[in-house]
């Protein structure tokens, strides 16, 4: 598979936080979700992509161009949507619009015409007086409109209302049907991610805990009840989370194929990404 | 880099009437204060003043919306961009300060002689106070460039007399003698100006490429 975006050993520290190592291969033509709690490190290693901040050591390429020399070719590839309040608040919509439009070779108006009519956006209103939905939504017309390759979104969807989430993912299916375009998107809200997402990457206090595809990941880790008798040292270590109970026991493991060949008959589900988020991160599998 | 001048002028179109107004005005309350006073005075203020409350409304736009500062950067050339446009942005209000001195100049003083080396001086002053508070306000925002501000405010307020007084021929000439050590070529002084503003500017692009968003 190519790849759209690879990063090797990314390293960047703050007082009280660090990037240790980050080594990231983000498929070309896929939606690629990064979770993670607040705090986790997502934001910063999506800085570190589009070189908002410096890193102190790696490599990151971009279809194959390094982005220390390429950085205005790669930036005319991609379309960005940062947090909520990521605009300046007293110009328009339209004003907003052409500091924009001016700064990408491949503008084009009549996209942006038709994701803001789709949208119902008025181009004459102040940004400060849109909503947290209309904010995102406009996010959104300014990213598609250049044609980009890559569309990289720092929670485009976190706070807004279950309509407007939706109808935003499905603008990203629709972008997506076009050959050789990529997203990338990060969110903690991991429902949105299990309706489109290729690829999931978990990050967790600076660190990627796994990068799989997604359906790869549900495939392989399965929530399993038992008794607590059935509960030995040796399936015990192959879980990363579980619950116990007077009667029983439920867990998450990482991969269902090993406790079968030991106890073929423990009872297996599906489980969703993010349980299994929630698996890792509870289970301590990093400290 | 055009995009961002007029990014600049729209952040600032409800304060840029209020400069441009006391840019005009400026001039008039210097002669109500003392008629004897030269053009070059009112110059002066006009040059140090309407550059700085620009910059300084700019920064404290900037600030209100810092994030967006981010969304600059990740568009193609936005860093440089941004930086062009702030040099550009004063360099158009220190040009039409020279524009309303002109015009003042031929109204009030057209019975005498045009001090166009004393102008070019003070145009350097401009010039030099822009290329220390650029960078300063890119490298650390409006909690740096205060110190710039309030300051300059404060000297600058200390009255016309303080000005007149420098800027009488002896006063000027010790005043610049150890900022361009007695050249009174005007063409070495533009020269230096240029460079001084062409330097300041490669400052802040480096500080901006290296600036965290």
């Amino acid at each position: 598979m190519d790849n759209v975006i690879i990063a090797k050993k990314l390293q960047k520290s703050y007082q009280g936080f660090q990037l240790k190592n980050i080594d990231l291969e983000i498929p070309l033509g896929c939606v690629t979700g990064m979770i993670g709690v607040n705090g986790s490190g997502k934001t910063t290693i999506v800085k570190c992509l589009l070189n908002l901040i410096s890193r102190q050591e790696g490599m990151i390429q971009f279809w194959g161009l390094d982005l220390d020399f390429h950085e205005q070719e790669i930036k005319n590839r991609v379309g960005v949507v940062l947090g909520e309040n990521t605009f300046y608040e007293s110009l328009t919509l339209l004003e907003m619009k052409n500091i924009f439009a001016a700064a990408y070779k491949n503008w084009r108006e009549d996209i942006f015409r038709k994701y803001m009519n789709h949208f119902g956006l008025d181009s004459r209103k102040k940004i400060f007086s849109l909503s947290r939905e209309m904010k995102a939504q406009f996010a959104l017309c300014l990213a598609l409109s250049h044609q980009a390759e890559l569309l990289i979104m720092d929670e485009p969807t976190t706070g807004l209302d279950p309509m407007t989430r939706k109808e935003m993912i499905n603008i990203l299916l629709e972008y997506m049907k076009t050959d050789g375009r990529s997203v990338l998107f990060l969110t903690h809200t991991v429902s949105d991610l299990d309706k489109f997402a290729d690829v999931i990457i978990l990050v967790d206090h600076g660190q990627v805990i796994f990068l799989e595809e997604k359906d790869v990941l549900e495939d392989k880790h399965k929530r399993i009840r038992g008794r607590i008798e059935q509960l030995d040292p040796q399936i015990r270590k192959l879980f990363l989370a579980i619950e116990e109970t007077g009667y029983g026991f439920q867990g998450i493991c990482k991969d269902y194929r090993q406790i079968k060949e030991i106890c073929p008959q423990l009872p297996m589900e599906r489980v969703g990404i993010e349980n299994i988020m929630l698996a890792y991160l509870k289970g301590g599998v990093h400290a | 880099m055009l995009n961002f001048l007029i990014k600049d002028y729209l952040l600032l179109r409800r304060n840029i009437w209020m400069i441009v107004v006391l840019t005009l005005v400026l001039p008039l309350i210097v002669r109500l204060i003392d008629f004897t006073l030269p053009g070059t005075i009112s110059f002066f203020y006009m040059i140090i003043m309407s550059p700085l409350l620009t910059e300084y409304s700019l920064s404290m736009e900037e600030e209100k919306n810092a994030d967006a500062l981010a969304y600059i950067c990740s568009l193609p050339n936005g860093r440089r961009n941004y930086v062009y446009a702030k040099y550009m942005g004063a360099f158009l209000v220190i040009l039409y300060c020279l524009l309303v001195y002109c015009g003042m100049y031929f109204i009030f003083y057209s019975g005498k002689s045009f001090y166009s080396s004393t102008v070019v001086k003070i145009l350097f002053c401009g010039i030099s106070l822009m290329a220390v508070y650029i960078p300063v306000d890119i490298k650390h925002g409006i909690n740096g460039v205060k110190y710039i501000f309030i300051p300059t405010v404060l000297l600058v307020s200390s009255g016309p007399l303080f000005f007149s007084r420098l800027l009488t021929d002896n006063g000027w000439k010790e005043a610049m003698h150890y900022v361009i050590t007695k050249n009174e070529n005007i063409l070495i002084l533009i020269f230096v100006g240029v460079c001084v503003y062409g330097i300041s500017a490669m400052i802040s692009i480096r500080i901006m490429r290296r600036k965290e968003v």
